[in-house]
């Protein structure tokens, strides 16, 4: 397998007021193609910051970042990225903001229309496609988004706690869908997110951060078989036993935090 | 949803149903409000309460528009106006949204220009208008130049904050689906502006005519804002009030036009915004 996303040695600083601190300090990371890897850690570890570098919207100041081969420059067209806000722009329907990434592209309006069309269909959303976002219930919202990353037919796809702000019950829909989508596209995921179960339901590694600055702690591999469901993997008897060393790295971090 | 200042319901000062008003009694308490008035203002100018020479009357008002009407005086006014403010709010509107987006996107520019844009903005259109009228004539370009003086201004800062105010979440969005930065402008940026660039064509509308008719009274020989000073320099107050009951139609229109105008491009906002 080939290495699809790759970090050297990356360092990031930020300024607040006239302090500067190191936001991430020295990350080795390797993702192999068609792989999903999670990464979690407390608010403020910094993991965030990771996949904007992986993504070109933000500069390391140390280090090296290659995705697909590439020295990251600047965004890469075959990698989408999914937010944790509603990032479907208002005045476009669901159906013009899937198309969002092919229009960018210079994509024929028929082609682009078929696509979008398509991918609306199959996650179920062919009665909105002509609704605008404020139409829409939380999950619908996500299910366009993801569309909306699908269309550009990505070979990465960066997804920055993208059901962080979902109810319980569409947060595992959600993940399925997911699941689904990732069975017929072969695709692979880098996925931040709070949540660990979250992590190991749909992870085959889980990255474990320090907090300031940001650090890895340790990896995780799940070893849950798949096809996974959300809801079943959770019963999986090994399911317990795989959060539980993920849950020790982040629980003190956390508690610190809580107190 | 962002804040944003243009909603459906700002058409209006208030809505019938907020004033807890059926649309039918409404229009009844308006026309009764009128009836009122108007027929107290006839009242007492026939019964010499008032010095009709000073307050003229209803009636006198109405006949004086008659008469207009039928010289076809009043429409060679309306027409001359209506133009000078059509093409002040045309050309004001351009100018401004355009000068709006440049600043937006050069926040050195804007920053080294800052005090003057509001020195400028800060001068009074009456005070300016003897320089319009030495610079363009005394025809329509004088009129048209004072009208679009302070369109331009009210469509640069609109669409300025409009586009300042742009989600970053919605930028970094399209970015990351592969957009240049002249596609952010045009996909995300300018339309992110459009609640606030309707919000201040609706509001210009009406200056690019109180432009136009500060222009007229400076120097002109056409033209309502001709009429009635022309009338106020003769002591002829029915002929000055039957000007500005005109005038008052016009801008009534002219909001109506440019709100239906607005409707459709801001049609994708939520009716109750929280």
């Amino acid at each position: 397998m080939a290495a699809v996303v790759e970090l050297t040695a990356v360092g990031k600083w930020f300024n607040r007021g006239t302090e500067r601190f190191a936001a991430l300090d020295n990350i080795d990371l390797v993702v192999e193609e068609g792989e999903f890897v999670s990464i979690v850690g407390a608010s403020g570890c910094g993991k965030s910051t990771i996949l904007n570098i992986m993504a070109g919207l933000m500069r390391a100041d140390e280090g090296r970042v290659r995705v697909r081969g590439n020295t990251v420059r600047g965004v890469d067209r075959k990698v989408a990225y999914t937010f944790q806000q509603a990032s479907l722009l208002p005045w476009r329907t669901v159906k013009h903001n899937v198309e969002m990434g092919l229009e960018l592209r210079g994509f024929e309006h028929a082609r682009r229309a078929r696509v979008a069309m398509d991918l609306i269909d199959q996650v179920g959303l062919s009665g909105f496609a002509d609704a605008y976002p404020h139409q829409l219930s939380g999950g619908m919202m996500k299910r366009a988004e993801i569309v909306r990353a699908l269309a550009i037919d990505p070979e990465v796809l960066l997804m920055d706690e993208p059901f962080g702000a979902l109810d319980a019950q569409t947060k595992i829909h959600m993940q399925n869908l997911l699941l689904e989508t990732l069975k017929k596209r072969h695709m692979t995921v880098v996925f931040i997110t709070h949540d660990l179960e979250e992590a190991v339901v749909l992870s085959d590694r889980v990255i474990t951060m320090t907090q300031r600055p940001g650090r890895i702690l340790r990896e995780h591999t799940i070893t849950l078989p798949r096809p996974r469901d959300a809801r079943t993997a959770r019963l999986d008897a090994n399911f317990t036993r795989l959060l539980r060393p993920i849950w020790d790295d982040i629980e003190p971090q956390e508690a610190r935090h809580a107190g | 949803m962002p804040d944003s200042p243009a909603r459906r319901d700002d058409d209006v000062l208030i809505s019938p149903s907020e004033a807890g008003l059926g649309a039918g009694a409404l229009a009844a308490w308006r026309v009764g409000l009128l009836v009122v008035s108007l027929g107290a203002w006839e009242i007492a100018a026939r019964a010499k309460w008032i010095d009709a020479y000073l307050f003229s009357s209803p009636l006198a008002i109405a006949q004086r528009l008659v008469e207009l009407i039928q010289s076809g005086k009043l429409q060679a006014h309306v027409y001359v106006t209506a133009l000078e403010t059509l093409l002040a709010f045309v050309i004001g509107a351009v100018l401004g949204v355009g000068a709006g987006m440049l600043l937006a996107l050069a926040p050195r520019v804007t920053a080294v220009l800052d005090p003057f844009i509001i020195a400028i903005n800060g001068l009074p259109r009456a005070a300016l208008a003897p320089l319009f009228v030495v610079w363009f004539g005394i025809g329509l370009g004088s009129k048209v130049a004072v009208g679009a003086s302070i369109v331009l201004f009210v469509c640069l800062f609109a669409t300025y904050h409009g586009m300042r105010n742009t989600d970053s979440v919605l930028v970094q969005a399209v970015k990351a689906l592969g957009a240049t930065k002249g596609q952010l402008l045009l996909k995300v940026e300018l339309p992110f502006a459009v609640p606030w660039i309707v919000a201040g064509l609706k509001t210009s509308v009406a200056m690019a005519l109180i432009g136009v008719v500060i222009g007229e009274f400076i120097a002109a020989s056409r033209g309502l804002g001709w009429y009635i000073a022309y009338s106020g320099g003769t002591f002829d107050t029915t002929g000055v009030i039957a000007g500005l009951v005109v005038l008052g139609l016009m801008a009534v229109a002219l909001d109506m036009l440019v709100a239906r105008a607005g409707r459709r491009f801001t049609r994708w906002k939520p009716d109750v915004v929280l």
